[in-house]
């Protein structure tokens, strides 16, 4: 016993915040392997007297008194660890209470002594106890920890560092002391320890003393190393442990209490510190890299140090930040994060499915694409973009959303994984008497199930409909034209469904994927091609319309015209012409669209439709036939002239419209050169015949009264005089002269646009003719 | 549709409103209301959009010696009509 009878073994330090409270529920685990020591430096005199009374008596009522009995905690205390120097000044206070302690506690003890051999560590005699303060300081959190009941159980974590020193019992205290003195004056002396931020010398104190008291120790160095500014490598390691901590944020955020005040008290930090590291593992870790840099700390060049502290600082602002961050660790449950991971990957999916993107918006994106065209006239290609806008945009993002597509694609399978899972819609709990069957937003609990009548009952019905479509009643029609639409959505989904493919290079090889879809497109359009019943005989002797003429009467199916016209092939677009041409004097537009002798205006329906056919149906055969060759237009005109009263149809604006086509196309076909001579011969027999059938009826060509709009009737004469002979010409001009006349008269007394309007339709057929509207005067 | 559609003829009360989509209907609402238009749009609740509408209003004079009716007629280019007025729907062959 060499000071104040302490002994020296280090065990014995932990005995002594047994005092503490909270500290005496510390089990020492090393308890029974210095008890040997123990044993062997028993000075007979006070720790088992004492044992028990330190841990009956001081344990709660004194704890108040904590401060008189280890003194208030000064800086200077654990400064240097002169133990003589500092202990001396409360010497004689702490020999009073040894003596009053021991006194009071000498009847139990000794009633005790027999029965508590054991617990040696904690053993302390009365006289010891102001001497353990300093022995605390040594490691480096006694001195103030002791007086502050928040951090009592702080020495906790102090058991791990000093467990291995328990076997060596060499050092005296004159030869510890004398070591840190030696120690201290050593770190002194080398610059590069001084930590720049905090000039204290108290934290790196510790550091010092524990290695050299104990050469374990340097496997369980203190955890204080940690908050070492200067020790580099610690600190990603440190940053590594903060990420780690994010689950427990309370410690985290003591954790930046230290680095926020680098100069202020750096034992709190250290404490802190201590307590945020339960973790033997972390706290090993922080131990191993730091003894490695600081003798290398010691070696590096002025130069060096300077990077070294720069990056240093660095690192100490990154920390900082991610401290801050830390306060906001742990708000969110797993659960939370995986909600708004769903919803963030549900956003992405819809987002970038074009199908979704598409369903939400489709019908405000086909009103503004119908929208901007602003030109009706336009040719046919351009309207078929309208309605799959979407492939052509889909095609140019295709490169910059690849990635995301990928990404979408791979939601979508784990969707559809989720979705094929077999999800059961009726539970069976045992010894119930039914099933419990479940609903959900998708598949609502069925309330009744009614069977559906499979093909077999569907087809006798069907056939029925087909042998008394000839007598084809309106709600038949009607459902043919639903028919027709239900097989052209269903094509113009498939269309869309393209963007969806993989782009081919030119040269590559046709995917799977695009067989499959172009079979399937084929399929549909067969399918559309047969709901137009199109292909329905053409009966001669029949007086029932023909279907598709019939269904053609209804508005609808004429606007749907537009749209199947451009997934059918060349052959199919030239049979729906043929049809129509062959039917055009039964034709509703035609039919309805003569007028009636006592009639200046026809009825606002046959109107409508007129213009409704000649906005919808027009378009693509006027394109179609814009291309055609020159033999096929001859076919068509000589199909019309034999089956057709052409006398009748050339009294409609609808009927002179397909006889413009015909014969302004023969005309640029004629003019363009390089027709067959015997078309062209062909050509010229179909055009006299089509004059000579409407020779004597030019002027029922017009519309009863002056002011109607009668442009399509001068582009008709227009188109028929550019190709007349003299002789066809001058019975023409003969024939029209009086409407000629009016028109101009009609036009000066007009409104200068209406006017301007009028001589503009005359002049249409007087340039055709060589003249002009001028020349009349 | 499926193909079922195309063969059998009705499935389910709606697909005779179908029939006359964009054809002049005649509506009657609660409400002593009854509608002449185009339909344009329906849906399974038989909330209507009808185009070129005439609208037709029966009503009996509030005093107890007036007890005749009277008709409001209104014109409406396009109108919306919620579902659970509508009594019948029927088709109107063109005038």
């Amino acid at each position: 016993m060499s000071f104040f009878g302490f002994d020296t073994s280090l065990p014995r330090d932990r005995g002594h915040p047994a005092m503490a409270p909270g500290f005496s529920q510390a089990i020492d685990h090393f308890a029974p392997l210095s008890n040997v020591d123990d044993d062997d430096d028993d000075d007979g005199i006070d720790f088992e007297d004492t044992y028990d009374g330190l841990g009956d008596k001081l344990d709660e009522k004194d704890d108040a008194l904590n401060d008189e009995t280890f003194g208030a905690p000064e800086g200077a205390i654990g400064k240097d660890f002169d133990f003589h120097g500092a202990t001396a000044r409360v010497a004689d206070a702490m020999e009073e209470e040894h003596e009053v302690f021991n006194r009071s506690a000498r009847n139990q003890s000794v009633a005790r002594v027999a029965a508590v051999p054991t617990p040696l560590t904690r053993a302390e005699p009365p006289t010891h106890v102001p001497v353990l303060r300093p022995d605390m300081s040594l490691w480096g959190s006694a001195p103030s920890t002791t007086p502050q009941p928040e951090h009592q159980s702080e020495p906790q974590p102090d058991p791990t560092p000093v467990a291995p020193p328990v076997g060596r019992k060499i050092l005296s205290l004159e030869e510890v002391e004398a070591q840190i003195l030696a120690n201290n004056e050593q770190r002194h002396r080398s610059p590069f320890q001084q930590p720049p931020a905090r000039t204290h010398p108290l934290p790196t104190q510790p550091h010092h003393i524990s290695p050299m008291i104990a050469s374990p120790l340097h496997q369980y160095p203190p955890p204080q190393h940690d908050l070492h500014p200067l020790q580099s490598q610690q600190f990603p390691a440190r940053i590594q442990s903060m990420l780690q901590r994010n689950q427990t944020p309370p410690q985290a955020q003591l954790h930046q209490v230290p680095e926020q005040h680098p100069g202020g008290v750096p034992l709190q930090p250290q404490r802190i510190q201590t307590m945020g590291q339960p973790l033997h593992p972390s706290r090993n870790q922080y131990g191993m890299t730091n003894h490695v840099p600081t003798p290398q700390l010691q070696k590096m060049t002025e130069v060096e140090k300077a990077r070294f502290l720069e990056e240093e600082s660095k690192r100490l602002k990154r920390n900082h930040k991610i401290a801050q961050l830390a306060r906001y660790n742990g708000l969110m449950t797993p659960a939370d994060k995986n909600f708004i991971t769903r919803i963030q990957l549900q956003h992405l999916v819809s987002i970038n499915n074009a199908e979704d993107n598409a369903n939400e918006d489709f019908y405000y994106i086909v009103h503004s694409a119908i929208r901007a065209r602003t030109n009706p006239q336009q040719p046919l290609n351009q309207f078929a973009q309208t309605y799959l806008f979407r492939q052509s945009a889909r095609g140019r993002n295709r490169q910059q959303d690849n990635h995301l597509q990928r990404m979408e694609q791979q939601v979508q399978r784990a969707v559809a994984a989720a979705k094929a899972r077999p999800k059961a819609s009726q539970l069976v709990l045992e010894g119930s008497l039914g099933k419990i069957s479940f609903s959900n937003v998708k598949t609502p609990r069925p309330m009744l199930n009614i069977k559906k009548s499979d093909s077999p009952g569907g087809e006798p019905i069907r056939r029925t409909q087909r042998s008394t479509f000839s007598s084809a009643d309106r709600k038949s029609l009607l459902r043919a034209i639903e028919n027709v639409y239900d097989a052209l959505l269903e094509l113009e989904v498939h269309e869309r469904e393209r963007s969806k493919l993989p782009i081919l290079m030119p040269d590559q090889q046709p995917q799977q994927a695009h067989i499959e879809w172009a079979a399937k497109r084929d399929q549909l359009v067969a399918k559309l091609w047969k709901e137009t019943k199109i292909m329905e005989p053409i009966d001669p002797t029949s007086t029932a319309t023909h279907p598709f003429i019939a269904i053609l009467s209804y508005s609808k199916m004429k606007r749907a015209i537009q749209r199947i016209f451009r997934h059918l092939d060349p052959e199919q677009r030239v049979t729906i012409l043929t049809m129509i041409v062959v039917h055009l004097d039964i034709l509703d537009v035609v039919k309805h669209g003569v007028y009636l002798p006592d009639e200046t205006q026809l009825p606002s329906a046959v109107r409508e439709e007129i213009e409704m056919f000649a906005a919808s149906v027009l378009p693509p055969l006027l394109g179609y036939v814009y291309e055609a060759p020159l033999s096929i237009v001859i076919g068509l005109l000589g199909i019309l002239l034999e089956r057709v009263d052409v006398v009748a149809v050339s009294k409609t604006k609808i009927g002179l419209a397909f006889l413009t086509m015909f014969s302004s196309r023969a005309e640029i076909v004629k003019q363009a050169g390089g027709a067959p001579e015997s078309e062209l011969q062909q050509w010229q027999m179909m055009y006299d015949r089509l004059f000579d059938s409407l020779q004597g009826h030019w002027m029922e060509c017009f519309p009863p009264g002056m002011f109607v709009d009668d442009v399509y009737v001068w582009q008709f004469l227009a188109s028929i005089a550019v190709g007349a002979n003299m002789p066809q010409q001058q019975a023409l001009v003969s024939a029209v002269k009086d409407r000629v006349m009016e028109n101009v008269r009609a036009s000066k007394t007009l409104p200068p646009e209406l006017g301007a309007q009028k001589s503009a339709n005359v002049n249409l057929f007087m340039r055709a003719i060589g003249l002009d509207v001028e020349l009349l005067g | 549709m499926s193909d079922a559609d195309d063969t059998s003829p009705i499935q389910e009360p709606l697909d005779l409103v179908r029939l006359s989509l964009d054809e002049q209907v005649f509506v009657k609402l609660r409400g002593d209301r009854e509608l002449r238009g185009r339909l344009h749009a329906y849906d399974s609740h038989c909330n209507l959009v009808l185009g070129d509408v005439e609208e037709t209003i029966y009503t009996v004079g509030d005093d107890e010696e007036d007890d005749s009716v009277k008709t409001i007629k209104k014109q409406s280019e396009m109108l919306f009509v919620r579902g659970d007025s509508v009594v019948l729907i029927s088709p109107q062959a063109q005038s």
